[in-house]
C-alpha cells in the first residue's frame, strides 16, 4: 500500500523550490503530483509521454473504415436505385466518411485524455487538498518505500512551516 | 496588462458569483422564457395531434419557417465552437473570457436547430428511421440523401461541441466541487471526474483541447456546408449553386458572432463582469463582425449578379420576386440589417463600442433570420412550371414555434449560467501575469525548467 | 438510367397528345376515383393543399379577343433519373426495374424533400388525415391503399392495374402487350389523347409514338429523362 505525503504552498516559487529539492533527493517525477487551480507549465522529470494526438489520428482512421463499411455494405444490401445513381456512390458517401472520421477522432481524443489524465478513478481525491481551489499549490509524493517517505516528510515538512501543512493519508490505489 | 493581478479569491468570487446564487432577475428571465417555451410546446402538441396542415406550408411551399429556423439556429451555433476554436488555435490571448460563453451558445443553438428536422416531419414519431442501425424493416438510410448527411454532420458537431464545452469546464467543475457542499458537491464532484489539477492532468487537458479545436473547425465548416447542400443539391432555381457552401458558412459565422456579442453584453451587465468582458473584447469581435459583414455582402452580390447576368427565366423569376417583387421589402431590409448599417457602424472606431457592436449585432441577427427565410421561400413559391406558383403565409403555430426557439435558447442559457461559470475561471487565471505566484521564481536548473506562462 | 441498371422487365411509359387534349379534366376525376385520393375541401384547396395526381395545366397565349388556350395534363413523369429519389433519406421513393418512380407510403417519414426537388411539382403531401365526404367513402377502391397524414403521394401509373395486366399476361404465357395495362386516366380520356404501354417493346404504340417528330418531353433540358412523352405539333 502506497502512502502519500502532501504539502500545501502559497506560491508557485515555493512549490517549484520544493519540487526541485524532491527531485534532487532522488524522488522519481512519476510519484510527485503538483496540484494547482491553473496550469503552472512546470516540467517534471520523467513524466509520462502523451499519445493523444496519435490516438486522435487512429480514431479518425477507425471512423473512416467504419464509415466505408457502413455506407458500402448497407447500400449494397438495400440495393435500391435512386435517381439513376450507382448503388455505391463515392461522392455522396465521402461526406459520411468525413463526418465519421471526425467523430472517431473526437471520441478517441476524449477517451484517451480521460485515461492519460487518470480521471474517473476511485478515491482520486485522497491526496488532494481543497485549498487548491483558493489558488494554493499542493505537492504530494507517493512514497513507495520508507526512504522516499523520509525525504518527502523532510522536504514537505520543513519547507515553509508557516504555510505548509503535512498530511498523512493512505492511498488505496 | 499593467495592473496587478487580482487575487484568486477575488477572481473566484467574481466568476463563481452568479453560480448557484440566482437573483430576482434570473427568476424573471426563466419564468418569461419558460412561458414562451410552454406556449411553443402547446403549439407543437397541437401540430402533432392535428397534422402539419396547421402550418402555413402548402404545395409548392413545402418548407418555410421550419427550415428557416433550422438553418438560422445551426448558423448561430457557429458562434461558439468555430470562433473559440479559431481563437484557441491561433493563440489569441483575448479569447480567454469569451470561449466558454461562445461554446455554450453552440451547444444550445445546435440543440434547438437540430429539433427542426424532427418536428417538421410529416410523421415525426418515425424520426429514428434515419438512424443507421440493423432494424426489423430490413432497410438502411439512403446515404445519397443530403438529409442523411445532415444526420451525421449535426450529430458529430453536437457531440463534438458538447465535449469541447465540457473539457475546459472540468477544472471549473472541480473548483465548484471544492466550494460547495451537500448535494451540489456530489453533483459537481461527479461531473468533474475526480479532477485534482495535477500538472499531468493540466497537460493532457490542454493537449486534448488543442486537438479538439483542430478537429472541430473542419466539422463546423462541414456542418453548415451540408445544411446549404440540402438546397444546393436540388435543381431548384437559385438553390442549385456551387457557392452555397461557403456562402452559408460565412453567414453562419456572421450571425454566430452577432449572437456571441449579444450574449456577452447581457452577461457582462447582469453578472457585473465589467472587469472581465472589457471593451477590447467587443472591439475585437466587432472587427470580426465587420469582416464577416463584408464577406456576406460579397457572397450575396456574387450570388445575385450571377443569377441576373445568366438571365435564365426560372432564376430571374425568383430573382425579381426578391429584388423588386413581393419579397423586396424583406430583401432590402436584410441588406440594410446585414450590411448597410452594421458595416459603417463597425468600421468607425468611435462607434465600435459595446453599445455600437450590440446595435450592429441585433440588426445582424434579425437580418440573418430573414436572409434564411429569403433563401428558402421565394425559390419554393416559384417552381419551374408557372402554373403551380404559390404563396406562403405563416400561421400562429409556426410563429409560436419560432418565438419558442428564442425562449428556449434564453432558458437554456440562463440555466447554464446558474450552474456553471460562464467565464472559464482557470483559463482566465492562466492568462494573467504570474503575480504572486511568479514572484521570486528564478529557476536555472535545466531539469526543472518551466515555460513562462 | 445508367447501364448497370438495365432490366428485362417491361418499361412503362405514357404518351400524351396535346393536340388532342380538350382540357375536359375527365382524367383528373378518373384518377381521383381509381386511386382513393382524398378531398380536402375548398378552403384547404385554396391554400394549395388539394391533391391531384394528374392535373390539366392551362396556358393562355395572346391578348383578348385573340386568345389561344393550351391544355397540358401533367402527372408524375416517372423520370428515369428522377431528382426526387436520391434526396429521400429513407428510400421511401426509388426506381423500380420497370422504370416506375415508386413511392412507398409506409416508409415515408414526410421530409417533403422529394417534393421540393421535383421540377414538375407533381408530388403531394397529406397535410391532415384523409377524409372523403359522404358518400365518397363508399366508393373507395379496395385495390389501392389509403394514405395516412404526413406522407407524400403521387401518380403511380396505376400500379394496381399494371400488376393485374402483368399477371394476366403471365397466366396466358405471353409477354405484356398493348391493352393489357390501361391506367384510369388513359381509359377515361374522351379524345384518346393518352396512350400507355411498354416503351421497351418496339411494336407498342407508345414506342412508335415516342419516335414521332412531334414528341417532346417536359423540361427535357434538366436531364431527368421523363417517361411521359408529349406530342405537340407546335403550331
Amino acid at each position: 500500500m502506497a502512502e502519500t505525503r502532501t504539502g500545501v504552498f502559497d506560491t508557485r516559487a515555493e512549490a517549484v523550490a520544493v519540487l526541485r529539492e524532491l527531485q534532487r533527493d532522488g524522488v522519481p517525477g512519476s510519484s510527485i503530483s503538483v496540484m494547482s487551480s491553473e496550469p503552472l507549465h512546470l516540467e517534471i522529470n520523467d513524466a509520462p509521454k502523451t499519445r493523444i494526438a496519435g490516438y486522435a489520428i487512429a480514431g479518425g482512421l477507425l471512423g473512416v473504415a467504419f464509415a466505408i463499411l457502413l455506407t458500402v455494405w448497407t447500400s449494397r444490401r438495400v440495393g435500391l436505385v435512386t435517381g439513376g445513381m450507382p448503388i455505391v456512390s463515392p461522392w455522396a458517401f465521402g461526406i459520411i466518411v468525413f463526418e465519421l472520421a471526425a467523430l472517431g477522432a473526437i471520441l478517441v481524443t476524449f477517451g484517451r485524455m480521460i485515461a492519460e489524465a487518470r480521471l474517473v478513478r476511485r478515491n482520486a481525491l485522497t491526496d488532494y487538498d481543497k485549498s487548491v481551489a483558493d489558488g494554493r499549490i499542493a505537492v504530494s509524493v507517493r512514497c513507495s518505500d520508507d526512504f522516499h517517505r523520509e525525504i518527502a516528510e523532510k522536504v514537505l515538512g520543513s519547507a515553509h512551516q508557516s504555510y505548509g501543512s503535512l498530511q498523512d493519508s493512505s492511498n488505496a490505489e | 496588462m499593467s495592473e496587478p493581478r487580482p487575487t484568486d479569491a477575488k477572481i473566484n468570487s467574481d466568476l463563481l458569483g452568479p453560480v448557484n446564487k440566482p437573483g430576482p432577475g434570473w427568476y424573471a428571465t426563466v419564468t418569461v422564457s419558460g412561458l414562451v417555451v410552454l406556449a411553443a410546446v402547446g403549439a407543437l402538441a397541437y401540430q402533432f395531434s392535428r397534422g402539419l396542415g396547421v402550418w402555413g406550408i402548402n404545395r409548392p411551399v413545402f418548407w418555410a419557417l421550419d427550415i428557416t429556423n433550422f438553418v438560422f439556429w445551426i448558423g448561430i451555433s457557429h458562434a461558439g465552437t468555430l470562433i473559440s476554436a479559431i481563437l484557441r488555435v491561433t493563440g489569441a490571448e483575448w479569447r480567454r473570457p469569451v470561449t466558454r460563453c461562445a461554446e455554450a451558445i453552440t451547444v444550445f443553438a445546435l440543440m434547438i436547430g437540430a429539433l427542426f428536422p424532427i418536428i417538421h416531419l410529416g410523421r415525426p414519431w418515425f424520426f429514428y428511421w434515419l438512424v443507421p442501425y440493423p432494424n426489423e424493416r430490413g432497410l438502411w438510410p439512403n446515404f445519397r440523401s443530403p438529409l442523411a448527411w445532415d444526420f451525421f454532420a449535426i450529430n458529430t458537431y453536437l457531440l463534438g461541441s458538447i465535449i469541447y464545452l465540457y473539457l475546459p469546464l472540468i477544472p471549473d467543475l472541480a473548483l465548484l466541487r471544492d466550494k460547495s457542499r451537500g448535494l451540489l458537491r456530489r453533483f459537481y464532484g461527479t461531473l468533474s471526474l475526480g479532477w485534482r489539477g495535477t500538472q499531468l492532468q493540466w497537460d493532457r487537458l490542454e493537449r486534448a483541447v488543442r486537438v479538439m479545436a483542430v478537429v472541430i473547425i473542419p466539422v463546423a465548416v462541414s456542418v453548415h456546408t451540408i445544411v446549404s447542400w440540402d438546397f444546393a443539391m436540388t435543381i431548384r432555381p437559385m438553390w442549385h449553386s456551387t457557392m452555397f457552401g461557403p456562402y452559408f458558412v460565412a453567414g453562419a459565422i456572421f450571425s454566430g458572432i452577432a449572437a456571441l456579442i449579444l450574449a456577452m453584453a447581457v452577461i457582462r451587465r447582469v453578472f457585473h463582469l465589467e472587469g472581465y468582458l472589457r471593451p477590447v473584447h467587443f472591439n475585437n469581435l466587432g472587427l470580426l463582425l465587420l469582416t464577416m459583414s463584408l464577406i456576406w455582402f460579397y457572397f450575396t452580390f456574387g450570388e445575385y449578379l450571377t443569377a441576373w447576368y445568366g438571365n435564365a427565366p426560372e432564376e430571374m423569376a425568383v430573382f425579381r420576386s426578391k429584388v423588386s417583387g413581393v419579397y423586396a421589402p424583406l430583401f432590402w431590409g436584410t441588406v440594410v440589417c446585414c450590411f448597410a448599417i452594421p458595416a459603417p457602424l463597425l468600421a468607425i472606431k468611435r462607434f465600435r463600442t459595446i453599445k455600437g457592436t450590440m446595435i450592429a449585432s441585433v440588426l445582424v441577427v434579425v437580418g440573418m433570420w430573414f436572409e434564411r427565410f429569403l433563401i428558402i421561400v421565394p425559390t419554393l413559391t416559384q417552381p419551374r412550371l408557372t402554373f403551380n406558383w404559390g404563396t406562403y403565409k405563416p400561421t400562429w403555430v409556426e410563429l409560436t414555434l419560432t418565438a419558442g426557439t428564442f425562449g428556449y435558447f434564453v432558458l437554456l442559457y440562463a440555466i447554464f449560467t446558474r450552474l456553471f461559470p460562464i467565464i472559464a475561471v482557470w483559463e482566465y487565471k492562466e492568462g494573467l501575469p504570474l503575480g504572486e505566484h511568479g514572484e521570486a521564481t528564478v529557476v536555472s536548473q535545466p531539469e526543472v525548467g518551466f515555460e513562462s506562462a | 438510367m445508367t447501364d448497370e441498371h438495365k432490366s428485362n422487365k417491361p418499361q412503362w411509359a405514357m404518351v400524351i397528345d396535346l393536340d388532342r387534349c380538350t382540357g375536359c379534366e375527365a382524367c383528373v376525376v378518373a384518377c381521383r376515383v381509381e386511386n382513393n385520393i382524398p378531398t380536402v375541401g375548398p378552403e384547404e384547396a385554396a391554400k394549395g393543399r388539394s391533391i391531384n395526381w394528374i392535373r390539366v395545366e392551362r396556358y393562355f397565349e395572346g391578348e383578348y379577343p385573340d386568345v389561344k388556350v393550351k391544355f397540358m395534363p401533367v402527372l408524375c413523369q416517372h423520370c428515369e433519373e428522377a431528382p426526387c429519389e436520391p434526396v429521400c433519406p429513407v428510400y421511401a421513393t426509388y426506381h423500380t426495374d420497370e422504370g416506375l418512380n415508386a413511392q412507398v407510403y409506409n416508409r415515408c417519414v414526410g421530409t417533403r424533400y422529394c417534393a421540393n426537388n421535383c421540377p414538375y411539382t407533381v408530388r403531394f403531401f397529406n397535410f391532415f388525415d384523409p377524409v372523403w365526404d359522404a358518400p365518397l367513402e363508399k366508393a373507395l377502391n379496395p385495390e389501392v391503399s389509403v394514405r395516412t397524414r404526413g406522407v407524400m403521394e403521387k401518380c403511380t401509373f396505376c400500379i394496381q392495374r399494371i400488376r393485374k395486366g402483368e399477371e394476366k399476361a403471365k397466366d396466358e404465357g405471353r409477354e405484356v402487350r398493348d391493352g393489357d395495362v390501361v391506367p384510369a386516366c388513359v381509359q377515361t380520356c374522351q379524345t384518346k389523347a393518352m396512350y400507355f404501354g411498354n416503351i421497351a417493346d418496339p411494336e407498342s404504340e407508345v414506342s412508335k409514338l415516342s419516335k414521332s417528330n412531334r414528341a417532346t418531353r417536359l423540361l427535357e433540358d434538366l436531364g431527368t429523362k421523363p417517361r411521359v412523352i408529349y406530342l405537340n405539333k407546335g403550331d
